[in-house]
Formats: C-alpha cells, sequence, structure tokens
C-alpha cells in the first residue's frame, strides 16, 4: 500500500471508530468505559492483529492530532467569552489554579520518584497534569517522552471523568463552578465533555481550567520539577 | 462581553445556529445534542476563515515562543493572544467561532492517534506501570480536591 493510501486509510478508520464508540458505549455503559477509551482500544487490538504498526498508523494520525494546537488556540473563544467571571471570581480562581497546578506537578513526580521510576518517566509525568498538546510541549520542554506524557494524560483525563463526579460528591464540592473549575484542571478535555454533559456553567469553567492549568504548569513545571530532582537526589 | 447575546451569524440551517448557540458561553436553555451540521456554501467560507484565523494565531504563538525561548508551547500563547485580540476587537467572535466550536466538540477525536501512540510504549508501561499508574491517579485526585474545595471555600468567603 502507498504512503498515501495508509495515511488515507488510517484516517477513515480512525474517523469511523470516533463515530461507533458512542453507540457501542451506549450498549455496554459500564462505568469503567468511556467512548475515547473504547475507540483508542479498538484501533491498537486492530493495528495489532493486522500488523500494521504504530508508524505506519501515524502518517494519517498525525493529520488528525494536528489539529489539537489550533484546538488550544479555539480555547481562547471560551476564555474571551468568560473574561468576565475570570474578573468577577478572577482571584479565587487564579489561587486554586495556581494550587492545583503546584500540586499536579509536585503529587505525580514525587509519587513516580518515590516508586523508583527511571528519570525520563519522571519527567514524563511530571507533564502529565495538563491538556495533551501542552503535556507533550512541556515532555519535550524537560526532556520527557512526548507520547508517553500523552498516554498518561489521557488515562488520568478518562479516570477524572469516570471517577470525578463521586470523589467530588464525596468531598462535597457543591458549588457549579468549583466543580467545573476542578474538572477541567484535573481532567483537561476529556473531563470538559463530561462537564458539559453536567451543565452550561460547568463546561464553561472547565473549559476556561484547561487554559488556566495548561498556562500554569508550563511555566511552573521546568522550575519545580529541576527543584524537586535536586531535592530528591541529594538524599 | 461583546460576544454575549449577539449570535454568531452562522448562516445556514436553525441547526448550525443551535450548534454555535450551544457553545457559546451562556445560552439561554440547554440545547439537545445536534451533532449534524447541515453545510451550506457559507457555512464552508465560515469554518475556513476560521480555521484560517486560529492557524494564523497557533503560527505567531510558535514564532514568538521560539523567538523569545519561552517555556510555553506555541499553542497555549496563540490561545491567551486570541482572547486579547478578541477582547480588544481586532478578532470578531463570529469570525472564529465556526471553526473553533467544531474542534472543541471534536477535541476527543483528535486524542484518538496520540492515544494509539500508547502501544508504542507497552514495553515500558509494563515495566513501570506502578509508578505510572500511580502518579496518574495521585496527582488527578489531588488536583481535583485542591481545587474544587479551595474554590469552593474562597466563593463561600466572598
Amino acid at each position: 500500500m502507498g504512503d498515501a493510501a495508509a495515511a488515507l486509510l488510517a484516517i477513515v478508520a480512525t474517523v469511523l471508530v470516533y463515530a461507533a464508540a458512542p453507540r457501542v458505549y451506549a450498549r455496554i455503559r459500564h462505568p469503567l468505559l468511556n467512548p475515547l477509551l473504547i475507540a483508542i482500544t479498538t484501533l491498537i487490538v486492530l493495528l495489532e492483529a493486522s500488523g500494521a504498526g504504530y508508524e505506519r498508523y501515524d502518517r494519517g494520525g498525525r493529520l488528525i492530532s494536528f489539529w489539537l494546537g489550533p484546538a488550544v488556540v479555539a480555547l481562547g473563544v471560551p476564555l474571551h467569552a468568560q473574561l468576565h467571571e475570570i474578573v468577577r471570581r478572577g482571584r479565587a480562581m487564579l489561587v486554586s489554579i495556581l494550587a492545583g497546578s503546584v500540586v499536579g506537578i509536585v503529587s505525580g513526580t514525587v509519587t513516580a520518584i518515590v516508586l523508583g521510576a527511571p528519570r525520563q518517566v519522571v519527567l514524563s509525568v511530571a507533564a502529565r497534569s495538563v491538556t495533551t498538546p501542552i503535556a507533550m510541549g512541556v515532555a519535550r520542554e524537560l526532556g520527557g517522552i512526548p507520547p508517553l506524557t500523552a498516554v498518561l494524560v489521557i488515562s488520568t483525563g478518562v479516570l477524572g471523568a469516570v471517577a470525578g463526579p463521586a470523589l467530588m460528591r464525596l468531598a462535597r464540592i457543591r458549588s457549579r463552578t468549583a466543580w467545573g473549575l476542578a474538572m477541567g484542571s484535573a481532567a483537561h478535555g476529556i473531563g470538559t465533555a463530561r462537564a458539559v454533559e453536567e451543565g452550561e456553567v460547568e463546561g464553561a469553567t472547565s473549559g476556561l481550567a484547561i487554559g488556566l492549568m495548561g498556562l500554569a504548569t508550563a511555566i511552573l513545571a521546568p522550575p519545580v520539577v529541576a527543584l524537586l530532582l535536586r531535592i530528591f537526589a541529594a538524599r | 462581553m461583546s460576544s454575549r447575546g449577539r449570535r454568531a451569524p452562522i448562516s445556514c440551517t436553525h441547526r448550525g445556529a443551535a450548534v454555535a448557540k450551544e457553545l457559546s458561553p451562556r445560552p439561554r436553555h440547554s440545547q439537545p445534542e445536534t451533532r449534524d451540521v447541515t453545510f451550506s456554501r457559507n457555512h464552508l467560507f465560515a469554518l475556513a476563515r476560521g480555521t484560517l484565523i486560529l492557524l494564523a494565531f497557533l503560527y505567531a504563538g510558535n514564532a514568538i515562543s521560539a523567538l523569545l525561548h519561552l517555556p510555553l508551547p506555541g499553542s497555549v500563547l496563540g490561545m491567551v493572544m486570541l482572547a486579547a485580540a478578541l477582547h480588544l476587537r481586532v478578532v470578531r467572535p463570529e469570525w472564529v467561532r465556526p471553526a473553533a466550536d467544531v474542534l472543541i466538540r471534536h477535541m476527543s477525536l483528535l486524542y484518538i492517534p496520540p492515544g494509539v501512540g500508547v502501544m508504542v510504549y507497552f514495553g515500558l508501561i509494563r515495566r513501570e506501570w506502578l509508578p505510572l499508574v500511580a502518579a496518574g491517579v495521585v496527582g488527578m485526585a489531588t488536583v481535583m480536591l485542591v481545587v474544587g474545595l479551595l474554590q469552593q471555600a474562597m466563593e463561600r468567603r466572598g
């Protein structure tokens, strides 16, 4: 098969699986499943079974994931639309997000270090706590493995969307803005898709949290991670 | 904000308008799932214009990030610059909204190829599964609780 044909096949297969996954999910409705998880697993099984390999798949896949860049830029639209909310609850949101960003970098990184992960894995984990395109950029910056970071972001996103609502019920988080902000900062785009189901306020604040969290973590991750590595290397 | 209440003039069908409204900051009432957009020539033009603007901001962000050696990905810089341009009315919301809505709505499609990339790292993941899983679970839960509880507490205090 030619390169162009393989790329086209990869794109068509991805879009088909993306379109079919919610229907499969509607049939099974298992709490540990999620349409995105179903789509990814299906494609991996297909690729493993056909022996096509990721390299060939990604010739087409790249043309899809390329749009994550413009999609992040597109988040500027809800960011602008919610500007009055940011100004009104501005200080609270900035404080929560800054705290969340530092906690995200520190808790993940320290857990990985303590459990004895190699340096590259630690650096990939450190960039994990933000939305995929930003996380991959941060991982590259830190010297981690960007695709591994992407995998971590996606799995934690699925986890957050699946387990997050129960966790927040337990913690008695009832404010709708707090709910959305927490979902978006902990589970990014996938969490935001879940937040949109919850309501308009939750969806908008969740989308906003993706951007703010990404911004805070992109700036904070390099110095915080350097500091953590120094602290733990000294032990 | 300036965009509030002014509906993006996606001049196609009622459905297209419904989609645009659904993703707008605060619709009057929630809309049912309307996934299909009937394409018209105007809508295609609106999509193309929006896409070009988004790409322009992305590449401007990339260029500035590279020139100034910023630790920020160009896309994040582009997002902030787009919000600023919308605020300063250099760019009108209805120019970008058709494309932005499609990208945000189908963001999970864009995650599939990097997600499939996990297969390349099966070996590494099998060796290091404990720190990876633990860091993911701990990181997700701590961020969610810290952000949610802190935000709620500060809102209550006013």
